[in-house]
């Protein structure tokens, strides 16, 4: 066991000593401790009331808790998994709690401003829900082991909320650093200390992917850019830019690209998808119009049409297919998939309008959809289970796992749907504390799914080890060390050698 | 008088040295001096389905058993101190207790931490809930404890569950800082640092409810 005992806090030191006193019925004064150790005073006084509630609330062997006479029933259920995680966490940090004591139950009234809700400890010793402000009077049920901590933007900036101009996400490889849409550009997110690190500045940006080595695609304003990072081995600090312009103009339509990033694909509106097969980095760019995409001459492009309006593109993570959905008004099929390396049609997917196109990142399914959502098995292009329920967002609001092995779709009244893509099953809701409504935005490469509300766009985590019933990666960790970000906005054109790391 | 815990933690030694020799007293008195903190642990740890059915006394009383078979072995080996092994024992007998009460639960990872550096935190907010409504007020107080109550499980809720365990050994199962270490897996001066920052969260929480700077008050 390492650490002496002179490297101990002197506040923890004194704490112990106090909560000892304490405990042996002393009822040691805080004025004493601060003037034994007046250079220890502020903590004193702001932290040893916080021991004294853990000590005088700390437990102690009493009776049963009461249980309840709840009544009613459950109309959001999930798998009998989750009975093996009694923990319940609703993060209630935001509302004001009562305990009333109504006979021989317990209830626990939720004060809010906008969606009083009233939460019973059920016979079944399940906690329930009541929405109270619901002409239906609908009854829920949170299910144990939801976690959730949010990720607030920081104070003071004029920053707006998350998912602004677009609800889009990038995982960097590591799972460290998610890239959410901002309304003061990219705001790059420490997923483990769930705070922002650093925001590329750059209003209408979009993150597109993160490439293998880590390096950040961005579109919309300023183009198609990619963010080299550098990071200094020694500090751990990282530096991300100066962009570098891959290709000039472009819009803020739905790009896709494939896993390594080299087959891309742009919506270029009536006139198709353009698809482009980028090289190693070695030719520089042209400059064209506003508007105007103009790829490096060494860059292999060609357009896939006919479509109108096409505003999403997909590109499989093996780089094979492009599926491009449409925003006509022809009637046609909305959807249309195409081969990545000659342009040759090979599908048409029934989907009534512009819709979803996404691919899971294991190269099954493409999700599509226009508010419905559904799966076609990749190739055959037949089909896939049906998901069944409501799907009520916009076509950028659903998120594979990285395993591809869960989907993550926006549901009824604010709540999240998790389904297994290769049996259409759905594993769980997941519904917000409160009256937000969520959207899934991305999964970590923990065991959590990133969200939105949408109304005040904050940036929320949820905990899925118990839907998923399977470890995952790293967990949260507030006490990780901060993650250092410099961030170089100086836009130069892409150049050999490459400069990512 | 048996040795009070931790603040003669010197007189455990001879205590042990004497049982070893088979001095039924001094097993005698080492068991009686670490009963209440361990009472405190079952307390804490037992699933409230089993409150009423399961006896905190009968769950320390098995452990004290395993504890006088495992003796020799333990006094050949003494890998962490008297008092952490004792809960051990304890926390590995209350597991059990669980996998055959709880079967639904039986493979409840979360709820199956081993004493080692990688385990995770094992309390979790309902069982910290639960305790915390379990005491039962004088009917004078009962409204004003009723809301201190619910606003720090609310903050408890809301923390890092690592920060919530090293408050709940800390102030609950009164571990000090060194017991705290060793049944995290961490080192003496990162416990003591993490303890003061789970502390610092703590009150940010409360205070930061709506009302919280007056209740702070």
């Amino acid at each position: 066991m390492s650490g002496g005992g002179s490297e101990r806090d002197p506040v923890e030191r004194l704490a112990e000593e106090f909560a000892q006193r304490y405990r042996r019925g002393e009822r040691p004064s805080l004025d004493e401790y601060a003037a034994r150790h007046p250079e220890l005073a502020t903590d004193i006084r702001e932290l040893f009331p916080a021991l004294i509630l853990m000590e005088e609330f700390g437990p102690a062997p009493g009776p049963p808790v009461p249980r309840a006479d709840g009544g009613g029933g459950l109309l959001r259920r999930l798998g009998p998994w989750c009975r093996r995680h009694p923990a319940l966490t609703v993060a209630a940090a935001t509302a004001l709690l009562l305990v009333v004591a109504a006979g021989s139950a317990l209830a626990v009234l939720y004060r809010q401003a906008t969606a009083p809700e009233a939460v019973a400890l059920r016979p079944d010793e399940k906690p329930g829900g009541a929405d109270t402000a619901s002409p239906h009077g609908r009854l829920y049920r949170y299910e144990p082991g939801l976690g959730f901590r949010t990720v607030r933007r920081p104070r003071g900036a004029a920053t707006g909320g998350y998912g602004e101009p677009r609800v889009r996400a990038a995982l960097d490889p590591d799972g460290r650093v998610l890239a959410v849409c901002a309304r003061d550009g990219v705001a790059l997110v420490d997923v483990l200390r769930g705070e922002e690190a650093a925001v590329l500045r750059l209003p209408g940006a979009v993150p597109l992917r993160f490439t293998p080595s880590g390096a950040l695609l961005t579109y919309g304003a300023g183009g198609l850019l990619r963010w080299p990072v550098v990071t200094d081995p020694r500090t751990g600090r990282c530096r991300y830019g100066p962009p570098l312009v891959v290709l000039e103009g472009g819009s803020g339509d739905g790009h896709g690209s494939s896993a390594d990033t080299r087959v891309l694909a742009l919506p270029d509106r009536d006139n198709g998808a353009l698809v482009i097969h980028r090289t190693e980095a070695g030719a520089r760019s042209e400059h064209g119009g506003p508007g105007v995409v103009t790829p490096r001459k060494a860059d292999r492009t060609h357009t896939v049409a006919p479509q109108e309006d096409v505003r999403q593109c997909a590109v499989s993570p093996d780089g094979r297919w492009v599926a491009t959905g449409g925003h006509g008004s022809g009637g046609g099929p909305g959807v249309k998939v195409w081969k990545a390396d000659s342009g040759r049609h090979v599908a048409d997917l029934p989907v009534a309008e512009c819709g979803a196109v996404l691919f899971s990142p294991d190269g099954k399914w493409l999700l599509a959809g226009d508010g419905s959502f559904r799966l076609w098995e990749v190739g055959t292009w037949r089909p896939g289970p049906s998901l069944a329920g409501p799907g009520t967002g916009g076509p950028d609001e659903a998120a594979f796992s990285p395993d591809g092995r869960w989907l993550a779709l926006p549901g009824e009244s604010g709540a999240i749907r998790i389904v297994r893509p290769d049996t259409g099953r759905e594993a769980a809701r997941l519904a917000a504390p409160g009256p937000l409504l969520l959207q899934p935005l991305c999964f970590t490469s923990g065991a959590e799914l990133a969200a939105l509300d949408r109304d005040g766009k904050g940036l929320h985590f949820l905990d899925l080890r118990f839907v998923r019933d399977e470890p995952g990666g790293p967990g949260p960790d507030p006490g990780a060390r901060p993650l250092e970000i410099e961030v170089d906005l100086q836009s130069r054109e892409e150049r050999s050698p490459d400069p990512g790391r | 008088m048996p040795p009070s815990f931790p603040e003669d933690a010197g007189a455990i030694d001879p205590l042990l040295a004497a049982a070893a020799e088979g001095d039924k007293a001094a097993w005698g008195t080492l068991l009686d001096c670490h009963r209440d903190r361990l009472r405190r642990m079952v307390a804490l740890r037992l699933d409230q389905r089993l409150q009423g059915r399961i006896d905190p006394s009968d769950v320390i009383q098995e452990a004290y058993l395993e504890a006088s078979v495992r003796l020799p072995e333990y006094l050949r080996n003494p890998a962490m101190p008297f008092f952490l092994w004792l809960r051990f024992l304890t926390r590995q007998k209350l597991l059990v207790l669980h996998r055959f009460h709880l079967e639904a639960e039986k493979r409840d990872a979360g709820r199956e931490v081993p004493l080692s550096r990688d385990a995770r935190p094992e309390t979790d907010s309902a069982v910290l809930a639960a305790q915390l409504l379990a005491r039962q007020p004088r009917p004078s107080e009962e409204a004003l404890r009723a809301e201190i109550k619910v606003r720090l499980q609310a903050a408890l809720d809301s923390m890092d569950p690592l920060d919530r365990e090293v408050l709940s050994l800390r102030h609950f199962e009164q571990l000090t800082n060194s017991e705290t270490a060793q049944a995290l897996g961490l080192g003496e001066s990162a416990a003591s640092k993490r303890y003061v920052r789970a502390l610092r969260k703590l009150r940010e929480m409360l205070l930061g409810v709506p009302g919280g700077e007056e209740f702070w008050q």
